[in-house]
């Protein structure tokens, strides 16, 4: 596969068994932490195939691609996913999987406890959440993330 | 022009929409107005893959990993049989220079929607 040439994509497998939980700090940490706290939140989220999803879309999506000049990675989109993987806890066992749309938004996907659909695109300003179990399909402003997530996704 | 119920259409699936590990599809394959595919009447599955790569495929950063296959009375149905949101969905033609087996989904898919007609999908992986 394409994204098994990156160089050593998760390099520190500590990452993914750290106990430190992003949840708990405070927002603003969120908005400023740096480039190896976000690459340790998302492999520890995300695991390994998450992680180097993430990274494959970042080192091969930065411009417009595909055969329709979809749009590149959107940074907001970025860091909206980022805010979200800080927001969210995985059950035991989850393995979520990353897409890029062809606007450029991250969009994570995963199964709850009885294999129903969980997805959530992030858009620069607003975010989907689609919930197949409770037939939830809906759109917010990003700044509702913590939100929603508790109402929809705090379970999940 | 709509095509016929009996007619396959295809549709690629790249690496930005397809997980290789976990073997889940993006719903953003159907999400939207205006979805490619390509009639399987007009280009058979075998000569599809060699369609699909010269005209979706980027390496390094996009590649085909699937092509789903539907048929257009089959979409029909999932579009008709979609509880929350009944939708009309059709296929028409619209080829293109060198690409006449192209045709679109003009119709406005959900995310639902868009999940029951990845569901309703037959996958083919290149041997």
């Amino acid at each position: 596969m394409t994204f098994c040439t990156l160089d050593s994509p998760y390099q520190s497998a500590s990452w993914l068994t750290s106990t430190t939980d992003d949840a708990t700090r405070p927002r603003q940490w969120m908005a400023t932490m740096g480039e190896a706290a976000k690459e340790r939140l998302v492999a520890r989220k995300l695991g390994a195939n998450g992680f180097k999803r993430w990274r494959y879309f970042r080192q091969h999506f930065s411009g417009r691609w595909g055969d329709e000049g979809q749009l590149p990675v959107s940074p907001r989109s970025q860091e909206s996913l980022i805010k979200a993987l800080g927001i969210l806890e995985f059950a035991p066992g989850t393995t979520p999987s990353l897409f890029l749309t062809d606007d450029g938004h991250f969009e994570l996907a995963w199964r709850d406890a009885d294999g129903g659909s969980i997805q959530m695109e992030f858009g620069p300003s607003a975010f989907d959440v689609f919930v197949e179990s409770t037939g939830i399909e809906e759109s917010h402003p990003n700044g509702a993330l913590a939100e929603v997530i508790a109402k929809h996704l705090s379970t999940k | 022009m709509s095509i016929e119920l009996s007619e396959d259409i295809a549709k690629a699936i790249c690496s930005d929409k397809f997980d290789p590990d976990t073997g889940e599809i993006s719903a953003s394959v159907f999400t939207g107005a205006g979805s490619s595919v390509s009639r399987l009447s007009l280009c058979p599955l075998e000569d599809t893959w060699d369609l699909f790569r010269q005209r979706v495929e980027k390496p390094p950063a996009r590649t085909l990993e699937r092509i789903g296959v539907i048929n257009v009375g089959k979409l029909g149905e999932t579009g008709r049989d979609f509880k929350s949101n009944p939708t009309s969905l059709t296929v028409e033609a619209v080829p293109l220079d060198g690409y006449p087996s192209h045709a679109e989904i003009p119709q406005k898919i959900s995310r639902g929607l868009a999940n029951e007609i990845v569901r309703n999908l037959d996958l083919k992986k290149e041997r």
